[in-house]
């Protein structure tokens, strides 16, 4: 069976900004129905433009180069000859942006928007439409769906307003849901919540779930599989809790010894040094040799993403870490 | 206060549009500045021997009913046009931004006082209040341009202290407070310096909007002696015996000098935000 | 060894807004900060955090109790003495490029710490020097403004503007939470280096509890205005006695288990 969403080759420049330096480079990634994936990565290493570039809503100066492929329930989304992407966005592709302001329409209500997608993506109307809407909001959490269907966003908390996002995203009976940093916005304790929802809904609906993360402890609550990018390109990919456990590739590791929780109170973080290199500062073979602290000769080439072994995590590096099975 | 900034300015951001802007500004004053050596005649020189001539070789832009040169008179024209619409605009914009600075940023009672007169002034029917008191005081350019400053500043006042309440609430400024600046300090040289710019975009356009609006007061008999707008006016008389080059040519007049300073406001625009500029 | 710091029964109220009753954002809050020592704040946005920390510099007048700054009372000060305090008591903000005048470059803002402060002219440009060698930036960002700089960067400025003072106390609101994990480590390093460099004294203020058990001495929990628990760090993450801090603790689990 072919997975839900199939990634080739992505490759997306920005012509003129970067000195036409891809900010994505040869992404490819695969997520089966009923599976999440983490794209997680640092400012910069090209995870939002990844899943932008799924539904074709990158701004209009970026282009996709001609060999990338994306294929999402076997419809070609991306490459040659593929598809109109409207039909897919809302559709086919349910997506959630980071809570903020913006991502409800401020003066209609929250019950109205739903019925609009609803409408036009399932052909539902009338009484029919009102019931699955009441159904959604029900669904994702929220209590009395007749009360937030009739409120405006302001009217509603940060956690309420994240919930009904993700029930507009589901409104069109997705199969892919691509989920941009939809927690980074909300308390701790908010977070966790409605990251347990997107993981239920990722279960029952059997969707193929996209979530980006700059953040491990969403990839630990409500990820399968983990990709770590870096510079526009992956480095590493896994089952989550085994790319957590033990991480291959040395930025990997570096990323997750950074964290604050690894250690006592006033003890130094273990810290690298330097930054991610910009679009127009990469210059071939592997990106993290300038900050790595096994950076040898052989890393002037750039390493492929390669499996370690059968059903082993992926890397791109000539010298993974802990490789012995 | 925009130091360092003048290269800038200049640039526009590599604005084509903006630069024509600028080029067309600065034409506009040069010409009005040098008006008594370009003029190729006197422009109250009169000769009705020679009047109501077509363009030719002699009078570039033909000459009026009492054989004056069109040219000339556009050229002393700019003089008081500009003038008028520069002074009262820069002097609008002082008047505002010092009265809304100091409402927006100190708030209380000061604020209440200010906002109130803007309030006041806006409630006079300018256009009542300008044909009404330039009627019984006779046009002059002094008499316009106070006019116009003091009917004008209440749309400075209101731009700035809106800047100026958001930006009291940003984190620069309560770090400048966290390190014991000076009110006076505060205000001068962090709050106002980035409260300016949608400011000098408001009196750049401004500029345009005031030549046109004293184009508009000489129709009403309220112009001041060779302003565009008075010669515009003068023109249209003729039109019936068909010289049309009496109305085309201070109309042109007007028309570029406002188009020109509608571009060079939107060029400002871009250029004074910060962001826009490249690694110095 | 007395406090640095002590916050009594600290209460701000914020006056009624259209359609909505005054808030109380802090209430009735109580502590002290010794030289040299961390104290941590944590809590949920709304809680207070913010408003406490800009309290305790009186950026924020309180409607209850008092604010001592070694043994002054800080709301009685008038002006000079709050220039005093202004040298002795300093703020980080969690917006690394917004807390920086944009038009200043970092020359510029640096050396604007030191004139209003009263550093001779022909010394200003070596304490500039010094302070950036501080916090390991190179002397190629003066002439840079915010918009051209790194948020890594960025707070980096704003950390050494603070120190350009020579305080005793630093405000550390949010002072990582807009950077990503690898700066993030970077700067909090250079925290606690410059901590035990210069002998400071922080309140660090943060929503991540792993953030604040990393860098503090004691933590204290923030929610809706009141103290709900104070410990050692080691104490409110092995038995955290209110139920919020549990909550807290699961939240952020996964990430604490690891290392």
């Amino acid at each position: 069976m072919s997975p839900l969403l199939r990634v080739a080759d992505l490759t997306v420049s920005f012509p003129g900004s970067h000195d036409d330096a891809p900010v994505v480079q040869g992404v490819g990634l695969t997520l089966e129905a009923g599976e999440t994936l983490a794209l997680v990565g640092e400012s910069g290493s090209g995870k939002s433009v990844t899943a932008l570039s799924l539904v074709r809503l990158l701004p209009g100066a970026a282009v996709v180069s001609p060999e990338s492929v994306v294929e999402i329930a076997g419809v070609l989304a991306v490459g040659p000859g593929a598809s109109e992407a409207r039909g897919l966005r809302g559709g086919t592709v349910g997506m959630v942006f980071q809570e903020s302001a913006g991502a409800l329409n401020p003066v209609r209500r929250v019950g109205d928007q739903l019925q609009e997608v609803v409408a036009r993506h399932r052909g539902l109307t009338g009484g029919e439409c009102q019931a699955e809407v009441l159904r959604l909001l029900g669904e994702v959490g929220l209590p009395d769906p007749p009360r937030v269907a009739n409120s405006y966003a302001h009217q509603l908390s940060g956690g309420m307003r994240q919930r009904a996002l993700i029930a507009l995203a589901l409104a069109g009976d997705p199969s892919l849901l691509v989920a941009d940093e939809p927690t980074s916005a909300l308390d701790v304790t908010v977070q966790l919540r409605v990251l347990e929802l997107i993981r239920d809904l990722t279960r029952t609906r059997r969707l193929a779930t996209l979530l980006i993360t700059h953040d491990f402890s969403v990839v630990a609550h409500a990820s399968d599989r983990v990709a770590v990018m870096y510079a526009g390109r992956v480095v590493e990919e896994g089952s989550a809790g085994s790319v957590m456990r033990n991480p291959h590739h040395p930025y990997t590791r570096a990323l997750l010894s950074a964290l604050p929780a690894g250690g006592g109170p006033k003890e130094p973080l273990e810290s690298m040094p330097g930054r991610m290199p910009a679009p127009r500062e990469r210059r071939g073979g592997c990106l993290f040799r300038g900050r790595c602290p096994i950076a040898r000769e052989r890393c002037g080439d750039e390493p492929e993403l390669e499996p370690l072994g059968e059903g082993r995590a992926r890397v791109r590096c000539w010298f993974p870490l802990d490789a012995s099975p | 206060m925009f130091r360092g900034h003048a290269s800038r300015l200049l640039a526009l951001g590599g604005n084509r549009l903006a630069r024509v802007g600028l080029a067309g500004a600065t034409l506009a004053l040069l010409l009005a500045v040098l008006a008594p050596f370009l003029a190729p005649h006197d422009p109250t020189q009169t000769d009705l021997a020679r009047h109501l001539l077509p363009p030719g070789l002699d009078h570039l832009l033909g000459t009026d009913q009492l054989g004056r040169d069109v040219l000339s008179r556009i050229l002393f024209g700019a003089r008081v046009s500009l003038t008028v619409a520069l002074l009262s605009v820069v002097l609008s914009v002082g008047i505002g931004v010092t009265l809304g600075a100091l409402g927006g940023f100190f708030g209380g009672w000061v604020d209440g006082v200010v906002m109130r007169t803007v309030d006041l002034v806006l409630a006079v029917p300018r256009l009542v209040l300008l044909v009404t008191v330039i009627a019984l005081l006779r046009p002059s350019v002094t008499a316009i341009v106070l006019l116009l400053a003091l009917t004008q500043w209440p749309a400075p006042a209101r731009l700035i202290r809106a800047e100026i309440l958001s930006l009291k609430e940003r984190d620069f400024v309560e770090a400048a407070r966290a390190l014991g600046y000076s009110r006076a300090r505060i205000l001068l040289r962090h709050v106002v310096p980035n409260a300016l710019s949608p400011v000098l975009v408001a009196a750049t356009l401004g500029v345009s909007h005031t030549v046109i609006l004293e184009a508009g007061l000489a129709f009403l008999g309220l112009g001041v002696p060779l302003s565009w707008g008075t010669l515009l006016l003068a023109g249209q008389a003729n039109l019936i015996t068909g010289a049309w080059w009496l109305t085309v040519f201070p109309g042109a007049a007007i028309a570029l000098v406002a188009i020109a300073f509608n571009l060079l406001g939107d060029g400002l625009r871009d250029a004074l935000d910060p962001r826009q500029e490249g690694p110095s | 060894m007395s406090a640095l710091l002590e916050l009594q029964e600290l209460t701000v109220t914020f006056p009624a807004r259209r359609g909505e009753g005054p808030f109380t954002a802090v209430d009735g809050v109580s502590f002290t900060v010794a030289r040299g020592e961390t104290l941590g704040i944590v809590g949920e946005s709304g809680a207070g955090k913010t408003t406490l920390g800009r309290a305790a510099l009186r950026l924020v007048e309180p409607s209850h109790g008092t604010v001592r700054f070694d043994g002054a009372d800080v709301g009685s000060l008038d002006e000079a003495g709050l220039r005093r305090l202004r040298r002795r008591a300093q703020m980080v903000f969690q917006d690394p490029m917004g807390s920086l005048n944009p038009r200043l470059r970092v020359g510029q803002a640096l050396r604007e710490v030191l004139t209003v402060h009263g550093t001779p002219r022909e010394r200003r440009d070596r304490d500039v020097a010094e302070l950036l060698r501080r916090v390991e930036l190179s002397e190629d960002v003066l002439e840079a403004r915010p918009h051209e700089l790194s948020g890594g960067q960025c707070q980096r400025v704003g950390i050494a503007r603070a120190l350009a003072v020579r305080p005793e106390l630093v405000v550390l609101d949010e002072p990582v939470s807009a950077l990503d994990v690898s700066i993030q480590a970077q700067i909090l390093n250079l925290l606690l280096r410059l901590q035990s460099e210069l002998a400071l004294s922080f309140l660090f203020i943060s929503h991540d509890l792993a953030v604040v058990h990393r860098m503090s001495d004691r933590i204290l929990v923030l929610r809706e205005g009141r103290v709900v628990e104070e410990g050692t760090p080691d104490m409110v993450f092995r038995q955290p006695s209110h139920p919020y801090t549990r909550t807290l603790l699961r939240a952020a689990l996964p990430q604490m288990e690891r290392g």
